[in-house]
């Protein structure tokens, strides 16, 4: 797993180097509430999402990691999401109005742990297609600067699912 | 990099990711949520889970968990998967609803939640029913005008003569015919009462005294109708004090009734609370209205009658403007109740009451019967509809102004109100100039000139404007 992951951040970080006219590169920061849903209850960690992406007009590819903010407790149950490795395409239809809405699609690993009395500590790794939807919109005095709205997918398994609410800020070089 | 390329690399990307993903182990996860949620890190069975069963019969298991306080257990509702051992004929259902085989057999039942696994050897016996040995495990202690639930011992016998002693199967307790006499004239007793509903037994009782118990049930041992020795059981008397509570009441120790009243056609409910001692010396409060004797002492002004789950008393006012008594009581009272089936309640058409120095507490309350209230008034003026506060706009000016008054009461009949004296007219607009009052004629006006007319009907808190524009 390991291996796979030096393989796709490599390939991800060689597309930075390719030039294209209007492309870009770009960084986000988000506080993300993610929530972990069993069938019998449901824990919401919180995260810090850093991106770093490469633009061109409508499309965008980015590099996700999410780390861990705070953790969850149900009753004696504690659980914590460490890190979150994503990659994701994010394609925005052209829009003329100043809020633009995206799709986004991907894949993501997800390490979960978890604690409870009376059983030994565990740690629990998902990977999985994303998917979500999100808005931004460019702050008027920084155009530069775009304030982002994202909800996430991460993973849609047989009995958990695992999704994420963001909301931060994108600045483009 | 052109854009083809470029979307042809993402995609190749997204597809070594897809690829690399593989079906993951969600059972960890899925059973801490699932144990997390009810907080439990133990569970077992019961103590007093059956471990015998017989054919044919059914049973509910239950699964209890031990909370994370280690202190409190709870029976677990949810999220257990029952399942029986390799081979058995009897089946079992999500609920633990288990139904035994037709024949012996020896089976294990597996009750699992979240990680969590606990099992039970059970035994599908095959000996026959003969006959109630026992009350219950333990001998019961009762107080009067409260219930108490059992579970009776059976004795059963199988084809080999050997004795099992055990709770009597759901299929037999069933069809028990209970027996209670009184012990000192071995009458048939009123003090007390044993139904059983849903697979449960339950001894109610009405009055302090000895009393003695007898099951009669049929026996596939000896293929007839056996009845069980004679059990002694007293009903203890340890009620401190009795009172009346709405039925609404949550707070069973502040709770009273004050100023009770309801209207014609409609009900209010008592509750009948007693406060008890209980054995370690401390005092409940229960409400007791299936096992207390209700009365009522005008059955022209109100009618009384249990709940179906006997849970309260409902009061229906039938007489306007009266009041009736509502009286309860628990243990002996003066008035005879030989011909009544307690095992529906206790209803008098009379007060009830205590004798004196009889082992018994009784309260009353006064319920009034107050008038219907009135949730909306119709006016005509001259035959035509009006609307309160909307002016009638009238072409000719008319000699007089004749108001018809109906009143819509919350028991959703109407009935004309014109000439009711609780109808009150008065003229607030246009007095002696437009209109006048016409002598000894009520809702009826005399036109004096063109101009405005107002008219305020009020009848038991409903207020109607009776706008009318005279040419």
């Amino acid at each position: 797993m390991k291996n796979h992951l030096i393989f796709k951040t490599c390939f991800f970080l060689s597309l930075f180097y390719s030039s294209s006219a209007g492309a870009g590169i770009y960084i986000a920061l988000a506080p993300t509430l993610s929530k972990i849903k069993a069938p019998a209850a449901s824990t919401h960690p919180l995260l810090t999402d850093f991106r770093l992406g490469y633009e061109i007009p409508q499309h965008q590819l980015e590099l996700a990691i999410m780390t861990s903010s705070k953790d969850d407790q149900l009753n004696q149950l504690t659980v914590d999401i460490p890190s979150v490795k994503s990659v994701f395409y994010r394609y925005s239809p052209y829009s003329k109005s100043s809020i633009k809405t995206y799709l986004i699609l991907g894949t993501s690993q997800i390490e979960v742990e978890s604690s409870y009395p009376g059983v030994p500590d565990s740690s629990d790794q998902f990977d999985g297609f994303s998917y979500g939807i999100g808005l931004e919109e460019a702050f008027h005095s920084i155009p530069n600067f775009k304030m982002k709205f994202d909800w996430i997918s991460l993973y849609n398994g047989d009995q958990i699912t695992i999704n994420t609410t963001s909301l931060g800020l994108r600045y483009e070089f | 990099m052109n854009f083809k390329t470029y979307c042809q690399s993402v995609l190749y990307a997204l597809f070594i990711f897809i690829m690399a993903c593989s079906a993951d182990d969600e059972t960890n996860l899925v059973d801490l949520h699932t144990v997390a949620n009810q907080d439990i890190i133990a569970i077992s069975f019961p103590a007093d889970t059956e471990t015998i069963l017989s054919i044919n019969s059914e049973y509910d298991f239950s699964l209890q968990g031990l909370k994370s306080n280690t202190l409190d257990t709870i029976l677990i509702s949810s999220d257990v998967q029952w399942s029986l051992s390799d081979g058995a004929i009897s089946t079992i259902d999500q609920n633990g609803h288990f139904t035994a085989s037709a024949s012996a057999e020896l089976i294990t039942v597996t009750a699992d939640f979240g990680f969590y696994s606990a099992s039970i050897e059970i035994k599908i016996s095959s000996a026959k029913f003969d006959r109630v040995v026992q009350l219950d495990n333990t001998p019961l202690i009762v107080d009067l005008c409260r219930s108490q639930t059992f579970r009776p011992i059976g004795r059963y016998v199988d084809e080999n003569n050997n004795e099992e002693i055990r709770p009597v199967d759901n299929v037999t307790l069933n069809t028990i015919e209970w027996i209670i006499r009184d012990l000192e004239n071995n009458n048939p007793s009123q003090r007390a009462h044993i139904e059983t509903v849903d697979n449960q037994a339950t001894l109610h009782t009405l009055a302090e005294g000895n009393i003695i118990v007898q099951a009669k049930a049929f026996s596939p041992l000896s293929n007839s109708d056996v009845t069980s020795i004679d059990f002694n059981q007293a009903i203890t008397n340890n009620l401190n004090s009795l009172k009346l509570c709405y039925s609404s009441a949550s707070d069973l120790t502040n709770c009273v009734v004050t100023n009770a009243s309801v209207e014609k056609d409609k009900s209010i409910s008592f509750i009948s609370v007693a406060n008890y001692q209980a054995l370690d010396g401390s005092n409940f409060n229960e409400n007791i209205s299936g096992n207390s004797k209700w009365g009522i002492d005008d059955t022209l002004n109100a009618s009384i009658a249990l709940s179906a789950d006997r849970q309260k008393l409902n009061i229906t006012g039938i007489t306007e403007a009266s009041n009736t008594t509502i009286s309860v009581a628990c243990g002996d009272i003066e008035q005879a109740i030989d011909g009544i089936d307690i095992s529906q309640g206790v209803v008098l058409n009379t007060p009830v009451s205590c004798g004196m120095g009889a082992s018994c507490l009784s309260a009353s309350t006064t319920v009034d019967i107050d008038l219907l209230s009135v949730t909306v008034l119709k006016v005509s003026a001259n035959n035509i509809v009006l609307t309160s506060n909307e002016a009638l706009i009238l072409s000719i000016r008319p000699d007089e102004i004749s108001l018809v008054t109906t009143a819509v009461f919350s028991n959703n009949t109407e009935a004309v109100i014109t000439d009711d004296a609780g109808l009150i007219y008065s003229i607030t607009e246009g007095k002696d100039v437009v209109i006048e009052d016409k002598v000894n004629y009520l809702g009826i006006y005399t036109v004096l000139s063109s101009g405005t007319a107002e008219i305020k009907l009020d009848f038991r808190g409903e207020t109607f404007y009776a706008l009318i524009e005279i040419p």
